[in-house]
C-alpha cells in the first residue's frame, strides 16, 4: 500500500510540472545569518517536499512566510507562486494554503460539525450543502456520529483526522504541514500519515511537510531538504 | 483598527499631560480666568502657610509607607510559605470577592466595626468588657491613622494577592524553589533568591500603583482618617473647596506637591528595591547560605498541634525529625513566620467580610442598641422610604460605569487586536511600550491631574455633562481593563487565529468568531472589574462632575461624615454589591454559554 502511494505521489509529480507552488529566490534574513539563502523550489500537484532541520533552523518561519504570518524580523524576500499566480503580496486568508499544525487546534468553543462547518462558510455554500459537505467529511474521516460532539472528548487521532478534514473542507490549492506526527504515538502515527498523504494524493494538492522524523520523510516519498544546505 | 493604540494614547495622554500642565500653571500663580496673569509664587506661600502643612504630609507618607509595606510583606510572605499548596487556592477564594468590594464600602464597614459603639466591642461586651455603653475611645477616626492603614491592607492584599498569583509561573516556580532547596537553601532562602526577584519585576508596577493610591486617595481618607492633622489628599480638598476662587491656585499649588509627594515616595520605594536586592546579591555571592533563619529559631513546639507534640513526647525530638513524611512532620514544617503570614492573611479576609456583612444588617437594623450584637427590631422601612434617593444614584452609577465600562473594554479589544495584527515584531514592541503610558493614572495622584482638567474646562467654559464623567471614569477604568485582559489576550495561541484565517476567514470574522468568543471569560471578567473600578471613583465624579452627578460612592463618602448610619449602611451595601453582581454574572456566564464544551466551560 505504501510503496504504490508513493509511487502514485512520484507519478502525479512528473506529469503536472509546471503548475502547483513555486518558490523563487526565498531568503530569510536573521541579522547578518542567513536561514535560507536564494531558494529556488517547484513543488508539482501532489508532490510532497519535504524539509528537515534542527529547532530554530527555520523551519517553520519558512513555513509562516508561505502562507503569509511571518511576523518580521527575520527579514524575508522572494516570490511565491501558486498555479502560476504571485501570491506574495496576498492576506493569509485569500492565499488558500492549509496549514496543518503538530497540535490539531480545534477550536475549543465550536463543537465537530461546527469547526467543519467554518471552513466551508467561507467558500459561500448553502446551508444544506454545507451540512451534507459536514456528514460527508465526517464520514470520510471514520467519525460518522460526531458532529455535535465536544473537540475536547475526542481521542488524539480522532482530533488529528478531524482538523484535515477541516483543512481540506476549505479547498487549499497548497498544503503545508508543520509536525502534524509528531505528538501521535507510533501506531497511530502510521496510520494518520497515512490518511492524509491519501488525501493529498486525491486532492492533487502541492505540499510542505517540515518535520524531524526520518520515518515521516521516507514515507512521503517525495525529496527531501535539509535546512542547513539551505542556509549556505 | 489601525488607529486604535494611537486614538487609545490620544485620549489618554493628552487630557493627563494637559492636566498636569493646568494644575502646573495656576500653582505658580497663572490664571487668566481669575485675571491672574503674571507668574509668582504667592499660591505656593499661601500654602506653605496652611496649619499643619508639614505633620500632614508627614503622616500621608507615614501611612502610605505602612499600608503599601504591609500589604507587600503578606502578600509575599503568604507566597513564600505556601507556594504552590492548597492554602493558596483557599486564600484565592476568600481574597477575591473582596477585590470587587470598593475601598469606600469597606471603609465604611471598617468603620462600623471598630467604632465605640461598632460591632467588635458589641460582640464582647458586656461579658468581656464589662461596658453596657459605648466607651469614649478614638477610636473612628484614631488620631494614628491605623484604620485607615487597616482598610487600605484589606484591600490591597488581594490586589497584590491576584496580581502576584497570575504573575508567578507555578510549574517553573516549583521547580525552580525545589532545585534551590535540592542545593542546600532553606526554602524562605530559597524563595528570597529564586522566586522573589522575578514576580518582584511583574509586581512592580501594581506595587507603585498602591503605593500611590494609598498616598493620594480621598474616599478611605475621607471615611477613616483623622482631621488633625489631616492626610494631604483631604487638605488639599479642603482648599479646593474654599469658597474663595483665588484659592483655587492655593489648591492647584497643593495638587502639584501632591505630585511630587507621590514620585519622591515611588524614588525612595526604588531605592529601598535596590537596597534589598543589592543585599540578596551579596549574599548570593557570600556562597551557599549558612545562617539561621530567624522564624526557624522559636521553637516549633509552642505551634504544632497537640498530636505533634504527642508524637514528639513518644519518639523524641531526633526521631522526628528522620519522619519526613508523616502529616505530623509536615505541620511542624511550618514555623512561626508562616503561621503569622497565613494567620494575617485569613485574618485581614476575615476582618473585610465581617466589614462588608455588617452593611446591610445596619441598613435594615430598627432599634440597635449598644451593646446588642444584634439589632433588636428588623425593618426594611428606610429602604422603602430611601428609595428614590438611592435609586437615583444608583442608576447614575450604574450609567457611568457601564458607559466608561463598554467604551474601555472596546478600546483595549482594539489596541490588543491590532497588536496580534502586526507583522513586525519591532513596531509591536514599541507599541507595547507606548500604551504603558495608559497606566499614568494609576501611578499620578488622581486628584492632581483631575484638578488641573477641571480648571482647563473651567478655563474654556466646557459644560459639565454626563458625557464628560464618563470619560474621566473611563481614564482610571481603562488600565485595571487593560491590565486585566492583556495577558489573556497575548497568552492566546496565535495559531488559532491563523489557522482559521488559512481556512478563509478575513481577520475582522476572526476576530469575532474565533478570537473573542475564546476569550469570552477573560472580556466578561474584565468588563465587571472596569465596572468594579468605575463604582469606587470618587474623585473624578466629584472633581470633574462638579457634584451634578452624585453616584452611590459620592453619597457613601458624605453621609460618612456624620449622616444617617442605616443609610450609609444601604449605600454602602449597594456599592459592595453591584459589582460582586457583575463578577458573579462573569463567571457564570461563560458557564452557560459554553455548557457543552468542556475546555471552554474550564478555562
Amino acid at each position: 500500500m505504501h510503496l504504490w502511494l508513493v509511487a502514485r505521489v512520484n507519478k502525479s509529480s512528473s506529469s503536472e510540472s509546471g503548475k502547483g507552488l513555486s518558490l523563487q529566490g526565498i531568503s530569510l534574513e536573521l541579522g547578518e545569518n542567513y536561514l535560507v539563502r536564494n531558494l529556488n523550489l517547484q513543488v508539482a500537484r501532489g508532490e510532497i517536499v519535504v524539509f528537515m532541520g534542527a529547532s530554530g533552523s527555520g523551519k517553520s518561519s519558512l513555513l509562516a512566510y508561505l502562507c503569509g504570518a511571518l511576523a518580521q524580523p527575520p527579514q524575508a524576500s522572494g516570490r511565491v507562486l501558486l498555479n502560476g499566480e504571485d501570491i506574495t503580496q496576498l492576506p493569509i486568508h485569500m492565499r488558500r494554503i492549509g496549514l496543518l499544525f503538530q497540535e490539531d487546534l480545534l477550536f475549543p468553543h465550536m463543537s465537530v460539525g461546527e469547526n467543519l462547518a467554518f471552513a466551508l462558510r467561507t467558500v459561500e455554500c448553502s446551508r444544506a450543502r454545507i451540512k451534507e459537505e459536514v456528514m460527508q467529511a465526517l464520514q470520510q474521516a471514520g467519525l460518522p456520529d460526531f458532529a455535535e460532539r465536544d473537540p475536547h472528548s475526542l481521542s488524539g487521532g480522532q482530533k488529528a483526522r478531524v482538523s484535515v478534514m477541516r483543512c481540506l473542507l476549505a479547498q487549499p490549492r497548497a498544503l503545508l504541514l508543520d509536525e502534524p506526527f509528531s505528538r501521535l504515538d507510533l501506531p497511530l502515527r502510521r496510520d494518520f500519515r497515512r490518511f492524509v498523504f491519501r488525501k493529498i494524493l486525491e486532492k492533487r494538492m502541492p505540499t510542505i511537510l517540515v518535520t524531524h522524523d526520518p520515518a515521516d520523510a521516507r514515507a512521503s516519498g517525495g525529496k527531501t531538504l535539509y535546512m542547513d544546505q539551505l542556509a549556505l | 483598527m489601525r488607529f486604535a493604540p494611537p486614538v487609545t494614547l490620544l485620549l489618554f495622554l493628552v487630557p493627563i499631560l494637559c492636566g498636569l500642565c493646568a494644575v502646573l500653571l495656576p500653582a505658580f500663580g497663572y490664571f487668566p480666568a481669575l485675571g491672574l496673569h503674571a507668574f509668582s509664587l504667592v499660591p505656593m506661600r499661601e500654602l506653605f502657610e496652611t496649619p499643619f502643612l508639614v505633620s500632614s504630609v508627614v503622616f500621608t507618607i507615614r501611612c502610605g509607607f505602612l499600608a503599601t509595606v504591609i500589604s507587600c510583606v503578606i502578600v509575599f510572605s503568604v507566597f513564600c510559605s505556601f507556594a504552590h499548596g492548597k492554602v493558596i487556592g483557599f486564600l484565592r477564594l476568600l481574597l477575591a470577592p473582596l477585590l470587587s468590594v470598593p475601598h469606600a464600602a469597606v471603609a465604611l464597614g471598617i468603620g462600623f466595626l471598630f467604632a465605640p459603639s461598632g460591632w467588635l466591642l458589641r460582640l464582647i461586651s458586656p461579658q468581656i468588657t464589662g461596658f453596657t455603653e459605648p466607651p469614649f475611645w478614638l477610636t473612628n477616626p484614631d488620631p494614628y491613622g491605623l484604620l485607615y492603614v487597616l482598610a487600605l491592607v484589606i484591600k490591597e492584599v488581594p490586589f497584590l494577592f491576584l496580581i502576584a498569583l497570575a504573575s508567578q509561573n507555578a510549574d517553573n516556580s516549583q521547580k525552580a524553589l525545589l532545585t534551590a532547596q535540592g542545593l542546600g537553601y532553606p526554602r524562605r532562602e530559597a524563595f528570597y533568591h529564586v522566586i522573589l526577584p522575578e514576580l518582584y519585576r511583574r509586581m512592580r508596577l501594581p506595587i507603585y500603583t498602591v503605593l500611590a493610591f494609598s498616598l493620594s486617595n480621598l474616599e478611605v481618607a475621607l471615611t477613616l482618617a483623622p482631621s488633625r492633622p489631616p492626610l494631604f489628599s483631604r487638605l488639599l480638598l479642603d482648599i479646593y473647596n474654599d469658597p474663595d476662587l483665588l484659592k483655587q491656585t492655593v489648591a492647584a499649588s497643593a495638587a502639584f506637591v501632591q505630585v511630587l509627594i507621590v514620585l519622591l515616595a515611588i524614588a525612595i520605594w526604588r531605592v529601598g528595591e535596590l537596597l534589598v536586592f543589592n543585599i540578596r546579591r551579596q549574599r548570593l555571592e557570600r556562597g551557599r547560605y549558612k545562617g539561621c533563619n530567624f522564624f526557624s529559631r522559636i521553637p516549633s513546639k509552642i505551634l504544632c498541634s497537640h498530636e505533634v507534640r504527642k508524637h514528639r513526647l513518644l519518639l523524641g525530638r531526633a526521631k522526628i525529625r528522620q519522619s519526613k513524611y508523616t502529616h505530623q512532620h509536615k505541620l511542624a514544617q511550618y514555623n512561626f513566620g508562616d503561621v503569622l503570614a497565613g494567620a494575617s492573611s485569613v485574618g485581614l479576609c476575615i476582618l473585610g467580610i465581617l466589614a462588608i456583612v455588617l452593611l446591610p444588617i445596619w441598613s435594615f437594623a430598627k432599634v440597635w442598641r449598644f451593646p446588642a450584637s444584634l439589632p433588636q427590631e428588623w425593618s426594611a422601612e428606610l429602604w422603602l422610604e430611601s428609595l428614590m434617593r438611592i435609586i437615583e444614584p444608583w442608576n447614575t452609577s450604574l450609567v457611568i460605569a457601564l458607559s466608561a465600562s463598554t467604551c474601555a473594554l472596546l478600546l483595549c479589544v482594539f489596541c490588543l487586536e491590532q497588536e496580534t495584527r502586526s507583522k513586525n515584531r519591532l513596531a509591536r514592541t514599541y507599541s507595547n511600550k507606548a500604551l504603558l503610558a495608559i497606566y499614568l493614572p494609576l501611578v499620578i495622584p488622581q486628584i492632581s491631574f483631575l484638578l488641573g482638567i477641571q480648571i482647563l474646562l473651567f478655563s474654556f467654559s466646557v459644560p459639565v455633562t454626563m458625557l464628560v464623567v464618563i470619560w474621566s471614569h473611563m481614564l482610571f477604568v481603562l488600565p485595571y481593563i487593560f491590565l486585566s485582559l492583556g495577558d489573556n489576550w497575548r497568552g492566546l495561541d496565535q495559531r488559532y487565529q491563523l489557522t482559521a484565517q488559512t481556512l478563509g476567514s478575513n481577520r475582522n470574522r476572526t476576530m469575532l468568531f474565533v478570537t473573542l468568543p475564546m476569550l469570552l471569560k477573560p472580556l466578561l471578567t474584565a468588563f465587571a472589574l472596569g465596572i468594579a473600578v468605575s463604582i469606587a471613583l470618587y474623585a473624578p465624579t466629584v472633581l470633574i462632575g462638579a457634584g451634578r452627578f452624585p453616584t452611590i460612592t459620592s453619597e457613601a463618602v458624605a453621609l460618612a461624615s456624620g449622616g444617617d448610619r442605616r443609610l450609609l449602611g444601604a449605600f454602602a451595601f449597594l456599592q459592595a454589591t453591584t459589582p460582586c453582581l457583575f463578577f458573579a454574572l462573569a463567571l457564570l456566564i461563560p458557564r452557560i454559554v459554553w455548557r457543552k464544551y468542556a475546555f471552554m466551560a474550564g478555562g
